[in-house]
């Protein structure tokens, strides 16, 4: 009997009582990981740092912070955040405005698809790195560089999944189309275009991540000035603070532009799959 | 002369390197009355879709003709609309939009000003029963409200005829039963025109042809054909009662009987 009392009331306060507390000190420790693996990594940064005692190889996390401010405080560093991310959405429209006509191209015509395919998949493995000294010798320090090779990383993830967005057009689709009363012209405009605006979304969200690492290694020697400029240009003359600070920009800048090309796929395809569970 | 006419209809899938040619039905003949409510049931493999998109003019048969009003039919118009079993909602599209879809962007687009088109979409919502939901999209439905904006869309285009392709197959048995009596209330409803339009249902189930339909064509497979056209001879309006009656049984049984020998065989 008296076991029977304590089996019910274990499962009272495991129900009501303990069970509450324990799933939101769980939530608590989850939710403060990130930060605590942030603090950590500082620590073992401020260590090292610390027995290498060479401002000039690795200078301590609050230098760098303190460089980050300097640049933050004077402009400079919004300046070419402004230059890089402005590269960037050029390179980008350019690989959409080529891109995505070529990939609806290459969804409704064999033809057309026969023809530029085979380019794509010869061309499409090279790294856009590897063009940057062919860009350098064709272009020169320029704007024209960055913004080219930005387009070139970008604009095959675009027209690639442009053209399976398009393929991917259920048949039920077109027959509802078809039944419902819209010409073949009709049928393209309004029910394979927008399919093809998810694949453009996709495919530029599967292109920036690319597309930002080649614009950082694009701008160090092909650059005017730009976050990748930057690191190059501190690099140089051994201010590792600043540079540093760049480079946490650089990373900061990636993630900002995931997030960005994100918050338009919803406003543009609210609709998407892609978009399912986030 | 019924407004849609089969004559020796056939339909022979070419050879493929799979296998050989089939035969999914031959020698239909079939007229189906203005107004009327025409169920096709048969086991799967009896051609009953293909029969269906061949009247819409989504197939061309292999042989004989399908007319409607005296015209061969030789391709899909906004003259026959349908309804299927997975929907076919724009997914970039609103409840709303959908709605609007064919009247907006068919060749017919012309025929209305947008703010008929407007009322047109309207009186369908509230016909079945979307109020509220114009502005969602089809992921954010459920089956059974998804099938009713594919309803309205149908409806709001204005077709003569409403082909319905096993449109509450994919739909948990509730869900079904009730679509099926909106389905009865709907038909003859519309507020732009209230006259009941010919509908041709194709269905796996005999429950659901017995409810809806004034004929029921029974068809058979290997090779596919018709085997029967059975006079559903319940009165009208129907509901829930009309389920437990004892004539809507013996309708039940009688189909059964007919089907049963080629159902046990397509199930194996």
């Amino acid at each position: 009997m008296s076991k029977q009392v304590t089996l019910a009331d274990n499962n009272a306060s495991s129900a009501g009582g303990s069970a509450r507390p324990s799933i939101t000190s769980r939530t608590v420790i989850e939710s403060a990981l990130p930060w605590v693996a942030v603090v950590a990594f500082l620590l073992v940064w401020q260590l090292a740092a610390g027995s290498i005692a060479n401002a000039a190889l690795l200078p301590p996390p609050a230098r760098v912070a303190s460089a980050l401010g300097e640049h933050i405080a004077d402009g400079q560093l919004l300046n070419n955040a402004v230059a890089s991310l402005g590269r960037l959405a050029m390179g980008f429209i350019i690989a959409v405005v080529v891109g995505a006509p070529l990939g609806v191209l290459m969804a409704l015509s064999r033809a057309a698809n026969d023809f530029i395919e085979p380019v794509v998949e010869i061309i499409r493995p090279i790294s856009g790195i590897a063009w940057i000294p062919l860009a350098l010798i064709v272009l020169g320090v320029s704007q024209a560089l960055p913004v080219f090779i930005i387009a070139y990383v970008a604009i095959f993830p675009i027209m690639l999944n442009t053209a399976a967005a398009c393929r991917g057009v259920s048949q039920g689709l077109l027959r509802a189309a078809r039944v419902l009363g819209l010409s073949r012209s009709a049928i393209i405009r309004h029910v394979v275009l927008p399919a093809a605006v998810v694949g453009v979304m996709t495919g530029a969200r599967l292109g920036a991540g690319g597309a930002w690492l080649a614009l950082v290694a694009a701008e160090f020697i092909g650059a005017p000035d730009g976050l990748g400029f930057s690191i190059w240009y501190f690099a140089g003359i051994i201010q590792t603070a600043e540079m540093i600070a760049y480079i946490c920009v650089t990373g900061f800048g990636g993630y900002v532009t995931d997030r960005a090309l994100r918050l338009l796929q919803r406003r543009l395809t609210p609709w998407s799959p892609a978009l399912r569970g986030i | 002369m019924g407004i849609i006419e089969a004559t020796s209809v056939g339909m022979t899938f070419a050879a493929t390197r799979q296998g050989s040619a089939t035969v999914a039905f031959q020698d239909v003949d079939l007229d189906i009355e203005e107004g009327e409510f025409l169920c096709i049931v048969g086991p799967s493999g009896c051609g009953k879709t293909t029969l269906l998109n061949i009247i819409a003019g989504l197939e061309r048969p292999t042989a004989g003709v399908v007319s409607m009003e005296g015209e061969e039919i030789e391709g899909p118009s906004p003259e026959r609309g349908m309804l299927f079993q997975d929907y076919a909602l724009f997914p970039w599209k609103t409840v709303w939009d959908n709605i609007t879809f064919g009247l907006r962007y068919g060749v017919r687009r012309r025929q209305y000003p947008r703010r008929r088109r407007d009322e047109i979409a309207r009186g369908f919502v509230d016909l079945v029963g979307l109020q509220g939901s114009e502005g969602k999209y089809p992921h954010e439905l459920s089956g059974g409200m998804k099938q009713r904006c594919a309803l309205a869309r149908l409806l709001a285009n204005e077709p003569e005829v409403l082909l319905m392709d096993e449109p509450f197959g994919a739909l948990d048995a509730q869900t079904r039963l009730v679509l099926q009596d909106e389905l009865v209330r709907v038909w003859g409803a519309e507020p732009s025109a209230p006259r009941r339009k010919t509908v041709v249902f194709v269905t796996h189930s005999i429950d659901e042809a017995v409810f809806l339909a004034d004929r029921i064509v029974v068809m058979g497979r290997r090779p596919g054909r018709i085997k029967e056209i059975v006079t559903v001879d319940l009165p009208r309006p129907r509901g829930t009662q009309t389920r437990a009656g004892s004539r809507f049984r013996e309708l039940t049984n009688l189909l059964w009987d007919e089907m049963r020998d080629e159902a046990i065989e397509a199930a194996r």
